[in-house]
């Protein structure tokens, strides 16, 4: 209960808290041991906060500012020095703008294929139950073992797609040793990975609508189009914006599908952020550089989840 | 008595507080350790007779590669270490990538400890442990005429990639290079001969690619994440120089690369895309004449797989083509070798299995046991069984003098990253040679 809310019920206008409480009955001491308890109660969940987002949060930043390495043994204080060499670094460039490119274009693609899927999923047809649940096989694959799968798939020897285009054009074509065919690849890769999810959860978005509102709006003559826009995509809005959110934080932080399928080549063409700090950090032991280069991903990440969060409540709706 | 008393909160947190903080100081406290189980120094043995002892088993860990644990145990086995030393071995395994070993050890050595004494690495592991201090320099345990029994190109190479500051700190017993494959079948038809220079090379694209039926005349395992690197250092070896240092030996191999694969038509440019399985099954599936590949290929070709496939004429091996830089770095090789983790809890017992294992008889003992210990060494060579197609090989290109030192740089996990991405862009032309030098050079420039 907001304290507005109880001044206003109890009459205790300009009131102290501890007149609030007096007026409820409570004694000082048994205000107290209630504080107490409070506190007791939420005390476990506030410091594994601490532990395990805001101090890693902290250090991170503390050692994005030093030049720690542990092959070089170096640990020393460099200031601003990690970001100006990401500035002119043609690795962590190359990364940061295909990094940009993929969370946008497969997250719109995701949401965009995975409202189809749902549709149609919803719909009643033969075999509906075994649909829905093949749909979810891409997603059940690991990341890692699709990024190699998809690399055979399209070996420009053997692989399945790339002979049914040479048997329809008679082009042997290699889809990786160009930069653009291979960024599209690596978008398709993952909309094909993570779009059945996200039709999964469209679908219980979807069976969440009340059967009426459609019913209503045919008695008012609005047709399949306009029931969409003006009914399930409104009421689907939040769920919509959530899971666009969500996919947006999941692509930033992988890296897996990548690794396993161009290793961010031809060139950095294909190179994500999360690549670059695995590299950095974990092959090279540069923590300051990997720090520095996770300082950025964090700022993509709270970025997104304002204006995520900005959005939801924007769109939130009530039947 | 009253049993049925209840207790108040405040005795229960105070038994409880007390339970828990007698818990976190029994958690804190060393372990008293179990007099019976206590090693005991052999000078103090005579007086601590009065009281039962036992004493403490000499034990020694090391760690390699799942496909070596067989080798290493029989090795071992046949030639009785524990019986004459008294110290049991323990085999465990390594993780298969250099980069979860690093994790792994970098890990352990911050906590002061190690998940095994001795290890067998690879060179680009030697690197980084020698420069973060995780090995122990291995001169003094050395005998002094060992380097004797090993070839020229071994010593050289040892000093480059098993030294730092004159320091040995690995010893290898696996020494192997990319052996240039070809179909004998196919030159013998078309009545050429391996080309022996560069520039006979180039001409090879006329003869044997085809494109419409993408058989191409060489092919390789070019995709980023360490192949592209290995083929950009054996072709800058071959104009004579360093891909790390981006001089003009460094320029000459990516235009020549470029040139064969846009112009001469001879490698396929698909190798960008693929790892050595790829190139392999190419191969395998009569599209390529001719490719340099590490001699696992050869196994892999006389398989169970390829039998209905295989024969000599197929699969034979011939020298390099030299490039500008001469015959002598027509190819190089890479090695593994034992060495010795500086917070191993064992280091006598660890030095005592290292110089075990690089002893001359019981490396000739080895090579017997498996060919993860073929190398260049003399007696190895001697002994080594001289039908096999490798131990062949091994020998004429030692015999030949065509190996030259890999292409070395001290932060060469991240150097080679710095080739990868700078070269690939070149060769897949999205950026300019211009460019793709300066991007190196640059990026390079900032690694010292």
């Amino acid at each position: 209960m907001q304290k507005t809310e109880l001044v206003t019920q109890l009459g205790v206008k300009g009131g102290s808290a501890r007149s609030i409480w007096s007026k409820l009955g409570l004694s000082g001491k048994a205000v107290q041991q209630r504080y107490w308890l409070f506190i007791l109660l939420i005390a476990p969940a506030f410091f594994l906060r601490i532990l395990t987002a805001v101090f890693p949060i902290f250090q991170t930043i503390q050692i994005s500012l030093t030049n720690l390495d542990l092959i070089k043994n170096t640990n020393s204080f460099v200031g601003l020095k990690n970001y100006q060499s990401m500035l002119s670094d043609y690795g962590v460039q190359g990364a940061l703008s295909f990094t940009i490119l993929l969370v946008v274009s497969s997250t719109v693609l995701d949401l965009v294929l995975g409202m189809l899927v749902a549709l149609l999923l919803n719909t009643s047809f033969k075999g509906r139950g075994f649909a829905r649940t093949i749909n979810l096989i891409p997603w059940a694959v690991p990341t890692i073992v699709a990024g190699y799968v998809f690399r055979w798939f399209l070996d420009a020897q053997f692989g399945l797609l790339t002979t049914w285009i040479y048997q329809l054009t008679g082009a042997h074509v290699a889809l990786f040793i160009n930069d653009v065919s291979a960024r599209l690849v690596v978008i398709l890769a993952y909309v094909w990975k993570d779009a059945p999810f996200i039709a999964v959860i469209f679908l219980a978005g979807l069976q969440g609508v009340p059967e009426e509102l459609y019913d209503a709006a045919k008695v008012d003559g609005a047709n399949a189009w306009d029931r969409f826009w003006l009914i399930t995509m409104p009421l689907i809005m939040p769920l919509t914006v959530t899971m666009g959110l969500f996919r947006l934080l999941w692509s930033l932080g992988n890296f897996d599908l990548v690794f396993g399928l161009t290793q961010g080549g031809p060139g950095v063409a294909t190179s994500v952020l999360a690549l670059q700090v695995f590299r950095t950090g974990i092959l090279f032991f540069k923590f300051g550089m990997a720090s520095a280069i996770s300082v950025v991903l964090l700022l993509f990440v709270a970025v997104i989840g304002l204006v995520g969060l900005w959005l939801f409540r924007k769109t939130e709706v009530s039947v | 008595m009253n049993t049925n008393k209840k207790i108040s909160r405040r005795d229960f947190l105070r038994v409880a507080g007390i339970a828990a903080a007698g818990t976190v100081v029994a958690a804190c406290t060393p372990a008293t350790q179990n007099p019976t189980a206590t090693a005991v120094p052999a000078a103090s043995a005579t007086t601590a007779l009065a009281t039962p002892t036992v004493l403490k088993k000499r034990t020694v860990r090391i760690a390699v590669g799942a496909w070596a644990e067989a080798n290493v145990k029989d090795l071992l086995a046949k030639t009785d270490f524990t019986k004459q030393t008294g110290i049991d071995v323990e085999v465990v395994l390594r993780t298969d990538t250099k980069e979860t070993e690093l994790a792994r050890l970098a890990s352990a050595f911050q906590a002061g400890t190690s998940p095994y004494d001795v290890i067998d690495f690879e060179d680009e592991l030697t690197t980084a442990f020698s420069r973060a201090g995780y090995v122990i320099g291995l001169d003094d345990i050395l005998p002094s005429d060992l380097w004797d029994d090993f070839s020229p190109a071994m010593v050289d190479y040892t000093k480059v990639w098993s030294a730092y500051n004159g320091e040995t700190f690995r010893v290898i017993h696996n020494w192997e290079m990319p052996y240039w494959f070809y179909r004998k079948d196919w030159f013998d038809a078309k009545g050429v001969k391996p080309p022996t220079t560069w520039d006979e090379v180039k001409p090879l694209g006329k003869v044997f690619t085809d494109e419409a039926k993408n058989v191409w005349a060489s092919e390789d395992g070019l995709i980023k994440g360490a192949f592209l690197n290995v083929y950009m250092a054996w072709v800058t070896l071959q104009a004579g120089g360093n891909p790390f240092d981006v001089g003009d030996p460094y320029k000459q191999a990516l235009e020549y690369t470029y040139d064969l694969m846009y112009t001469s038509k001879v490698l396929n440019p698909a190798s960008l895309q693929n790892g050595y399985d790829q190139q392999n099954a190419d191969y395998l599936a009569d599209k390529v004449a001719f490719m340099r590949q590490w001699p696992y290929f050869g196994d892999v070709a006389r398989g169970d797989a390829n039998k209905a496939w295989f024969s000599d004429d197929k699969v034979a091996i011939a020298l390099p083509p030299a490039g500008p830089g001469g015959k002598g770095g027509s190819t190089y090789a890479a090695g593994w070798g034992f060495g010795i983790v500086k917070t191993s809890p064992n280091l006598a017992e660890a030095k005592e299995l290292l110089k075990f294992l690089v002893s001359t008889p019981v490396a000739v003992e080895a090579v017997k046991v498996g060919f993860w210990f073929l190398n260049a060494r003399k007696s190895v060579l001697a002994a080594a069984p001289q039908d096999n197609w490798l131990v062949k090989q091994l020998k004429t290109y030692t015999d030949a003098g065509v190996i030259g030192v890999r292409p070395f740089h001290p932060q060469f996990v991240e150097a080679l990253t710095i080739i990868e991405d700078t070269a690939s862009a070149y060769l897949t032309k999205q950026i300019s040679l211009d460019e793709s030098l300066k991007q190196a050079k640059d990026r390079l420039g900032q690694l010292s």
